[in-house]
């Protein structure tokens, strides 16, 4: 057997926290830029989801359209954002959020103010695999979801429905079935509790 | 200081005699995973230069004040403590890259290279040269990646670097794009690697990677 020694703890000790406390200011360093990028991206996926060109605007410019004409709004359980261009409602943002294939999915959908139209939907965070599945950033993909109409009375949940089923509005991404899937169904499924619920406050 | 014959030896070793890839096949759960499009190896070839070339050097610093049974230990904590720092540079500073690579940055710290050269050499070398190994190291690792990548991102989506460079009429190898792609292309290139280069002598690395 080997000789326990307490020096070896007290080396392990001392190494660790030299590269603890290094990595611990590196990222208070960089803490703010890191949510400065954060919240660009969100203010930017909230322009996309609305239709808005945001690509020749500075991180400033996109900001202020943000703080100035996107308005949220919390109703019972549902937090949403409405949309302005000039004085006159353009659209109401969702955020979205489910299970895919390899972890959680979060992103925004807009509907139109009468909520019988898409405008766009846009994808903020998930681990879906680079290449295959993380293709639904691509604008190739999102770009499809712009203009569907959807039928508020419709009776089942399927405002989604991949080609070439009937009536289908979108591609699938070839080789990422699931993730496909996945998307379809939270899209699907939050589309159907903004329609109950923002029915159930006309009434 | 180093001379440079010595730097030289530690180049070739790495970029082609040893080259951990094809000769060593080590790190190739990272090299199959990332290697659909260019620009994700080059910028994870990057992560690993900076992280297999300052990992090293700091082992060699401390190699003769560690203790030698938890050496494998330390090496873990410095080399997770580098690749946390390429995770938080990529967040802070490149959060397009940082997105497109996700999880393969963290996984650095698997990568049996980093691992492999700061056991085998840094733990016996001094300092400068153990960098300059991590380097070369870390450049075999990234040749390998982006001509693996070349071929995969060229023949399953007909672009390179992102850019299209055939016409219209040019059918996507979907296959390539998938992992199988991966197995078959990296299986060629490390036969036509080994062609091309033979092999000396018998091979004193034993063992394989992950």
């Amino acid at each position: 057997m080997k000789k326990f020694n307490y020096s070896s703890i007290l080396f392990m000790l001392v190494i660790t926290i030299i590269f603890t406390s290094a990595l611990a200011t590196i990222h208070q360093l960089t803490k703010d830029q890191v949510q400065l990028n954060e919240e660009l991206k969100e203010h930017k996926s909230m322009l996309y989801v609305l239709d808005i060109p945001f690509e020749n605007k500075t991180a400033i410019e996109v900001s202020n359209i943000r703080t100035n004409y996107i308005k949220e709004i919390k109703k019972e359980s549902l937090i949403y954002y409405e949309g302005f261009k000039g004085d006159t409602l353009i659209g109401y943002i969702f955020p979205i959020e489910g299970d895919a294939v390899w972890g959680y999915l979060r992103g925004f959908i807009s509907l139109s103010p009468d909520l019988t139209e898409i405008i766009g939907v846009d994808f903020l965070s998930h681990n879906e695999t680079p290449g295959l599945g993380g293709r639904i950033d691509e604008l190739q993909f999102k770009q499809q979801f712009r203009g569907i109409q959807i039928d508020p009375d419709q009776e089942d949940e399927n405002y989604i429905i991949y080609k070439p089923n009937p009536n289908g509005q979108v591609d699938a991404i070839s080789g990422a079935t699931g993730t496909s899937d996945a998307v379809k169904r939270i899209i699907n499924k939050k589309l159907e509790s903004i329609l109950m619920e923002m029915k159930g406050g006309d009434n | 200081m180093i001379k440079l014959k010595e730097l030289k030896n530690i180049f070739t070793r790495g970029l082609i005699k040893d080259n951990p890839v094809y000769r060593q096949i080590l790190g190739i759960c990272s090299a199959l995973a990332v290697t659909n499009l260019m620009i994700n190896s080059l910028v994870m070839g990057i992560g690993l230069i900076f992280v297999s070339s300052f990992s090293s050097l700091t082992v060699s610093i401390i190699r003769k004040y560690t203790p030698k049974h938890i050496r494998m230990m330390v090496q873990t904590l410095i080399i997770s403590a580098y690749v946390i720092i390429v995770d938080i540079i990529l967040k802070a500073y490149y959060p397009n890259m940082s997105e497109a690579l996700g999880p393969y940055v963290g996984l650095i710290i698997t990568n049996c290279i980093i691992m492999g050269r700061c056991e085998s050499f840094a733990q016996k070398n001094p300092p400068l040269s153990s960098f300059f190994d991590g380097i070369a190291c870390g450049f075999g690792y990234t040749f390998v990646l982006v001509s693996v990548a070349f071929f995969r991102e060229f023949l399953g989506f007909g672009t390179l670097f992102g850019f299209s460079v055939v016409g219209d009429w040019w059918v996507n190898w979907i296959f390539m794009i998938m992992p199988p792609g991966a197995f078959f292309m990296m299986a060629i290139l490390i036969w036509v690697a080994n062609s091309l280069v033979p092999a000396e002598e018998e091979s004193i690395v034993t063992g394989g990677g992950h």
